[in-house]
């Protein structure tokens, strides 16, 4: 089953792994409390779904979760 | 190689600087703290030579379709990425982020080259970026983005 997430949605998860925006940039980043550095870009001004393939190599190369269901 | 402590390289930098213009690496030591790692002064075009072999590669991960409008281009070796309506937007998008994390990266480094993350292998990567100096012919030859949204 695929699932959908937006920027907002990314932005929240983002926030519970304990990362910050930097600066005025797109690029968030922090320490997670499994002590793992971070580093995602985040496309606040974009609306709508991230696409499937993105939405996968962020949750698996960015943010270090096994899988996308893993995010939820 | 030549190793040479801080203070005897002080007394010399100008010709120990004409040395390395000709190949030689010279090792600096902190005779003061012998915990601390040497560094080298070496030719920056030597480095920039060693660089210019670290190729970005790309995967179009999604295109526009009924659940989403966008191309997402996603660089292979740092993990950033770009999102646009066509393909030229998604690349513009991606050189705006890979910039962003470059400038952040070099005014941190300590934070992102730990070895906590997956971002310690980024640093040559992002120094080529950050030796075009903004530069956007530079950028889009370096970041070998011209042959994808052609």
């Amino acid at each position: 089953m695929g699932y959908t997430f937006t920027w907002d949605d990314l932005e929240k998860i983002c926030l519970k792994l304990n990362m910050k925006r930097q600066g005025n940039t797109s690029v968030w980043a922090g320490i997670g409390p499994d002590g793992r550095l971070r580093k995602c870009t985040i496309h606040a001004k974009h609306r709508g779904n991230i696409g499937a393939g993105l939405v996968s190599k962020i949750a698996k190369q960015e943010l270090l979760f096994d899988s996308v269901e893993e995010m939820l | 190689m030549t190793i040479l402590t801080v203070s005897e390289a002080k007394n010399k930098l100008t010709s120990l600087r004409r040395e390395a213009l000709t190949g030689k690496e010279i090792l600096l030591d902190d005779g003061k703290r012998k915990e601390h790692q040497p560094v080298s002064l070496i030719a920056t075009a030597l480095l920039d030579d060693l660089c210019n072999s670290l190729v970005f590669t790309y995967q179009w991960t999604d295109e526009p379709d009924g659940t989403q409008p966008h191309y997402s281009l996603w660089n292979n070796e740092t993990g950033v990425y770009g999102v646009g309506e066509t393909k030229a937007d998604a690349a513009k998008d991606f050189i705006d982020n890979i910039l962003d994390y470059a400038n952040i990266y070099f005014n941190d480094l300590p934070y992102y080259l730990s070895r906590s993350g997956n971002t310690y292998g980024h640093y040559w990567y992002l120094r080529r970026v950050l030796r075009c100096n903004g530069d956007m012919d530079s950028l889009y030859k370096v970041l070998d983005l011209g042959r994808l949204v052609d």
